[in-house]
């Protein structure tokens, strides 16, 4: 259970966390907080829920959360940048919460591109970004972030080998204290990037990564091709070598294999 | 697929410039054909790249378009193109239902696809008001930025 108060009790974010919505239960954070932006609510604001029972993942993939055990948010911004630039906020998101596992647990996850965080080479978050591009290309995106915290074991046939925090520290984590850094760290990240400097948000990212130089196979839509991963781009694009030429991927699936 | 579904499609060649339609929609497919007198046979609806950049959507010609002009069809057409590089999707899901399908009339600000790029799943509204004729990217497809993904047919 989580109360608004206790979350934004000595928060000193500038944007993020400007409203906070505690819900015990509810179908998806993404799909309140769109709910609420319709409404007008401030750019800012976090839903956070103990529990969710519709959680999704990218393309209608379903998202597992047990009641105390997760830590599951969304935060609603509406960002002043080009379409090209909103795109890097997933590498803000990415980030943000990479800084606030390590603050809280002292393991330094690592970054899988675009969005994924690892521990031990285990995914223990989930991170879905939602936006709206039309008219005046001023919409908001939805930041959705879906953290295994004090899980004790992880439920069969997983798509991909999972894990929480409690798993690889071997004791429970306390929710609001990483939320209030993980909201911390975001706002920073953000201000970055409305401020003009994608740059330091992309340099934090790599920092945490371990995928260049490495073999990997790229999956666009089903269709696998072996690479080797040679850097991340400016523009948020991942540069893979096929042997004969080199490619920026935008949207695949993209996994070392060692 | 239903007959009003299909007389609908009908009257919207009709009513434009275009000679051929062909919709598949779970594997069922129509194709609506117009002979114009005298016209040769044109390969209409292939998409002619525009030349870059975003080209204001252009008003429909005075006039009865020249059967030349046929070649051009996208001019008549105001195009909604993609404002990044990513993957095009029709759907929120593999199993919903698409956002919009051709014939179907939409508003300012009604979603007609999701472009992702680095998992933030950009939903694309439409800009004007009027009715879809055509779809111009698989779904999963990637895009380019600036690619032409829709032609509508305005409300004048």
């Amino acid at each position: 259970m989580f109360s608004a108060d206790d979350i934004t009790q000595g928060l000193t974010t500038g944007v993020v966390g400007s409203r906070v919505v505690c819900l015990d239960s509810t179908d998806s954070t993404n799909l309140r907080a769109r709910e609420l932006a319709d409404q007008g609510t401030p750019e800012g604001t976090v839903i956070v829920a103990d529990q969710q029972t519709a959680g999704r993942g990218r393309q209608g993939r379903s998202w597992r959360s047990e009641p105390g055990t997760s830590l599951l948010f969304s935060v609603l911004l509406r960002p002043s940048l080009p379409p090209d630039q909103r795109v890097l906020l997933t590498f803000a998101a990415a980030t943000a919460v990479a800084e606030a596992v390590e603050r809280v647990t002292r393991r330094p996850p690592e970054t899988k591109w675009p969005n994924d965080l690892l521990l031990g080479g285990l995914k223990f978050c989930g991170i879905l970004l939602e936006g709206t591009l039309g008219r005046a290309q001023t919409g908001s995106v939805i930041v959705g972030i879906g953290i295994n915290v004090n899980q004790t074991s992880m439920p069969d046939g997983l798509r991909l080998p999972a894990t929480s925090l409690r798993m690889v520290t071997g004791a429970p984590v306390d929710r609001i204290t990483l939320l209030r850094s993980a909201l911390g760290s975001l706002d920073r990240w953000y201000a970055s990037l409305q401020q003009g400097d994608a740059g330091a948000v992309l340099n934090a990212w790599r920092a945490r990564c371990r995928m260049f130089g490495r073999p990997a196979v790229v999956d666009q839509g089903g269709r696998k091709h072996p690479v080797t991963v040679l850097r991340l781009a400016d523009d948020g694009g991942l540069v893979v070598d096929h042997g004969s030429r080199t490619e920026t991927v935008y949207a695949a699936d993209v996994t070392t294999v060692s | 697929m239903e007959l009003s579904y299909v007389r609908k499609i009908i009257r919207l060649v009709e009513n434009s410039n275009v000679d051929e339609v062909e919709i598949e929609e779970e594997g069922k497919r129509v194709r609506v054909v117009r002979h114009r007198n005298s016209v040769p046979p044109q390969v209409p609806m292939a998409y002619v790249p525009a030349p870059a950049p975003l080209a204001a959507p252009q008003p429909p010609a005075a006039t009865p378009a020249a059967p030349a002009a046929s070649s051009q069809p996208e001019k008549q057409y105001h195009e909604v193109r993609s404002p990044i590089v990513g993957t095009f999707y029709r759907a929120p899901a593999p199993d919903a239902e698409s956002y919009v399908e051709i014939g179907h009339s939409v508003k300012v600000g009604t979603v007609l696809c999701i472009v992702e790029a680095m998992k933030l799943m950009n939903e694309i509204e439409s800009d004007a008001e009027g009715t879809i004729v055509k779809i111009l990217v698989e779904n999963g497809k990637p895009v380019e930025y600036n690619q032409p993904l829709f032609w509508i047919e305005k409300t004048s």
